[in-house]
């Protein structure tokens, strides 16, 4: 199906990608995987996803500089960050930069997703859950 | 002169001066006092024996001999007299004995009139052993041994019953029993000369007995001035040290005309008989030359046994002052005022005590000559207790004794002037002082100053306990700016192991386990708990490694760090505050450091300071992440000396700030809201560990800080 929606998941944990992403593909959404900050702006690039959930503190860019990168080549990815922790004066500078929220980790499989499908309904993209 | 002869001269003349002393200096100091003037005039009399004694034995002729032993005679009758009246005052007994005293004074003038009018008590004087001229005793001289023997013996028996009677008060049973024991030896030492008079002995023995009776004389005289007791080596002490310095003045102005002789008839080449007096005068000059070195060694050395040295307390106050009141180490504040007041009022022992961390004990933080220097006191120890509810100041020795237990606790601690330390009516600590090296007491004067010490020392402490509750609040404030990192650095591990966990769970919930075969499922359980365990054990470490940074303490611990470990450690509590700066740390460690001596939690809070400070520099300049870099060197330099350096790419200190970076307060970046301790705390605890700091800045360059510590010695 071509109207699926397409998540792309940036954290240097693959073993977390893996498992949020199977989960989300269960749930009928395209995933995109990328295990470091550099190849999460080459895959957003070209795959233009709906949403793009990124990890803020990586170990080759971190997650600001992504979202400053992925804004300047497709502005109109939803852009949320995951994070463990963040202060209000970061939370302030990544929003100015185009971050439309935070998820805290660790990450909950399931109210996450309810979490994302609010988020797509929205911003009018609507996904279809074929579960 | 021949050996003996000297011999016996010295002692004469040793003895007679001291007692001749000690009779005008015991007078002097109380001329009102019966007890002091018995004395004077007891003392007085052995010395005019004494000093008489000398010239007969030297004398020129034998009618010259006779002469002089008549006058030394009219000392020696006033002896028993004397002796019987100043033990009557000292155990107040001369109102009932007025009559006795009376009688023996009409008794010893009785003996002197026989001496001058008849020739019944002596009459010519005789060579006794090597001695040239010594009393040839009469039949009147025997009858005023007998006599002399009679009362001294009464004397005596009056201090050993007064002793045995005394039972109430300790301190004058010590003090007779004292008394009595020395009257024994010095009246024994008196007996040899009498032994001589009647061929019983020799002359050496005599003057043995001599200096028996000096002591005897310094040993009373101490008591009737502070009203206690030498110390038996502390007394043989100060004797040699006067006998000591007599016979090294002697000797020198003997060994001086002599050589004077010798040098002027060499100078004139022919054996002329010099004048003595010329001679005498010239080796005068000779000294006069050697004065000021002979007399700053005699002064050294009457100053440390003999005279306590006048120190001034004005500048004693103040330097103590400079030194303490500027510190904020404990153990250097307690160990500088021990060392200072050792030094000024020469003492043998000294101590100061401060609670200790759970605050129920006193314990020792700096002492000198206390061999248990592990010991402590209960908060509620009687010496403690008297100190902060009942009086600041606790002195032994008065006349007025302490109670028991409280002496008790002072004598476990070699006390006897303890000092309380308060602070807002609260004890916080205690100055404890033990006997001067010169054995006497402490006045008024030492007590007004050391109460001020004592006061100096109070805010002393409270600073430096303060100082040690900012250098934790300031490592809790640093550790509220490391919450991103803990929580991340937490976080990433429970987020990967909690994923692999959901998707188990949501696998079993959603029906997909049925495919799988029970084994299948257990093995994947199994397998996923083993993780799970493994990242309890990660998490629990990195918990650990935060909650030892914040662990609050009281008492440096020195111990041997490895310099590479501890700067590894620094970074890894910061490595993910530094990551979410873009931060890189460049590092080059040579691995083969020396240990350095020192407090791990210091060298931790000195090190994770200066990094905090370098990556708050790089923030603020907006650097780019390639030139976001924090350089951290470490090496051991040939003169034992460990190097670590850390630069950042910083905006750069201006050079009017680099003087006062390490003030306290002074800051630069109050928008961040830092306390301005920071840098201040960390000079503090550098030094603490015996190292250096500096620091060397380009404005919009960046900064580097270099400690230096002293290698550990192994």
């Amino acid at each position: 199906m071509t109207d699926k929606i397409k998540i792309l998941l940036i954290d240097d944990d693959i073993e977390f990608i893996n498992n949020f992403g199977r989960f989300l593909e269960r749930r009928g959404y395209e995933v995109l995987k990328a295990g470091s900050g550099s190849h999460g702006i080459e895959v957003a690039e070209k795959e233009k996803p709906h949403l793009i959930l990124c990890d803020l503190i990586m170990i080759d860019i971190n997650g600001d500089e992504v979202l400053k990168r992925v804004k300047v080549s497709n502005p109109d990815t939803i852009f949320i960050m995951m994070t463990a922790y963040v202060d209000d004066k970061t939370k302030i500078k990544l929003k100015i930069l185009g971050a439309h929220s935070f998820i805290e980790k660790v990450v909950k499989f399931i109210p996450t997703e309810e979490y994302i499908r609010q988020v797509l309904r929205e911003n009018n993209q609507v996904h279809n859950d074929n579960n | 002169m021949d050996i003996p002869t000297i011999n016996f001269t010295i002692s004469y003349l040793i003895t007679g001066l001291l007692l001749l002393v000690l009779a005008i200096f015991v007078y002097n100091r109380d001329r009102q006092n019966a007890l002091n003037i018995t004395f004077a005039l007891y003392s007085l009399s052995i010395g005019w024996w004494s000093i008489f004694s000398m010239f007969m034995i030297n004398a020129t002729s034998e009618p010259v001999a006779t002469i002089w032993d008549k006058i030394c005679l009219i000392g020696t009758m006033f002896i028993p007299g004397t002796f019987f009246h100043f033990i009557s005052t000292f155990l107040g007994y001369s109102k009932k004995y007025k009559s006795v005293i009376k009688i023996n004074y009409l008794i010893s003038i009785f003996f002197l009139f026989t001496i001058f009018a008849t020739d019944l008590f002596v009459a010519t004087t005789e060579p006794k052993d090597y001695i040239r001229y010594f009393t040839r005793p009469g039949f009147i001289y025997s009858v005023f041994v007998a006599y002399f023997v009679l009362v001294s013996s009464i004397g005596i028996c009056f201090l050993f019953a007064a002793m045995r009677k005394e039972s109430t008060n300790l301190f004058r049973k010590q003090q007779l029993t004292y008394l009595f024991w020395t009257s024994l030896f010095g009246y024994m030492g008196g007996t040899f000369n009498y032994m001589l008079v009647y061929n019983m002995t020799n002359s050496n023995w005599a003057a043995l007995g001599n200096y028996l009776i000096a002591i005897y004389g310094v040993a009373v005289a101490y008591i009737i001035l502070r009203y206690r007791f030498l110390d038996i080596e502390v007394l043989i002490k100060k004797t040699l040290v006067f006998t000591g310095l007599f016979s090294s003045i002697f000797i020198l102005v003997s060994l001086s005309i002599l050589m004077m002789q010798q040098l002027l008839q060499y100078l004139l080449n022919k054996v002329v008989h010099i004048n003595m007096w010329i001679s005498l005068g010239i080796s005068i000059i000779f000294m006069m030359l050697l004065y000021d070195k002979l007399k700053t060694f005699l002064i050294n050395v009457t100053n440390k046994y003999l005279f306590q040295k006048k120190y001034n307390p004005t500048e004693l106050i103040r330097a103590f002052s400079r030194s303490i009141l500027t510190e904020l180490d404990l153990d250097k504040i307690a160990k500088s005022t021990v060392e200072k007041l050792v030094e000024a009022l020469k003492l043998t022992s000294c101590a100061v005590l401060v609670p200790n961390r759970e605050g129920n004990k006193f314990v020792i933080r700096g002492s000198y000559g206390i061999s248990d220097k592990k010991m402590s006191y209960e908060r509620d120890a009687h010496m403690i207790s008297y100190l902060s509810k009942v009086n600041s100041t606790l002195l032994k020795n008065r006349e007025k004794p302490l109670a028991e237990p409280i002496r008790k606790d002072m004598d476990v601690i070699n006390a006897s002037a303890c000092f309380a330390i308060m602070i807002r009516k609260q004890l916080i600590g205690v100055l404890c002082l033990g006997k001067k090296k010169s054995d006497e007491d402490y006045m008024e004067s030492d007590i007004d100053t050391l109460l001020l010490l004592a006061d100096a020392l109070g805010v002393a402490i409270t600073n430096a306990l303060a100082f040690e509750d900012v250098r934790q609040k300031e490592k809790l404030a640093a550790i509220g700016m490391l919450a991103a990192g803990i929580k991340h650095d937490i976080g990433t591990p429970i987020n990967k192991m909690s994923s692999a966990v959901q998707s188990f769970l949501i696998a079993k919930d959603e029906g997909d386990h049925q495919k799988m075969s029970l084994n299948e499922i257990i093995s994947e359980a199994y397998n996923l708990l083993k993780r799970c365990e493994i990242t309890f054990d990660t998490v629990s470490a990195i918990s650990s490694k935060f909650a030892d940074f914040a662990r609050p303490k009281r008492q440096a611990e020195l111990e041997l760090i490895n310099v590479p470990v501890s700067i590894e450690d620094a970074i890894g509590v910061f490595s993910c505050e530094l990551q979410a700066r873009n931060i890189s740390v460049k590092k080059n460690i040579q691995e083969t450091i020396a240990p350095i001596k020192a407090d791990k939690d210091y060298m931790q809070q000195i090190l994770f300071n200066i990094i905090k400070n370098a990556a708050q520099a790089i923030e603020e300049a907006h650097r780019s992440k390639e030139e976001s870099v924090i350089s951290i060197t470490a090496k051991e330099e040939p003169e034992n000396k460990v190097i670590i350096e850390i630069s950042d790419s910083g905006v750069g200190i201006p050079e009017d700030g680099l003087d006062r970076i390490f003030e306290p307060y002074y800051t630069t970046k109050q928008e961040r809201g830092g306390t301005g301790l920071g840098l201040a705390i960390v000079k503090e605890l550098v030094e603490r560990n015996a190292g250096r700091i500096s620091v060397k800045s380009e404005l919009g360059k960046g900064t580097t800080f270099t400690l230096e510590f002293p290698r550990a010695k192994t």
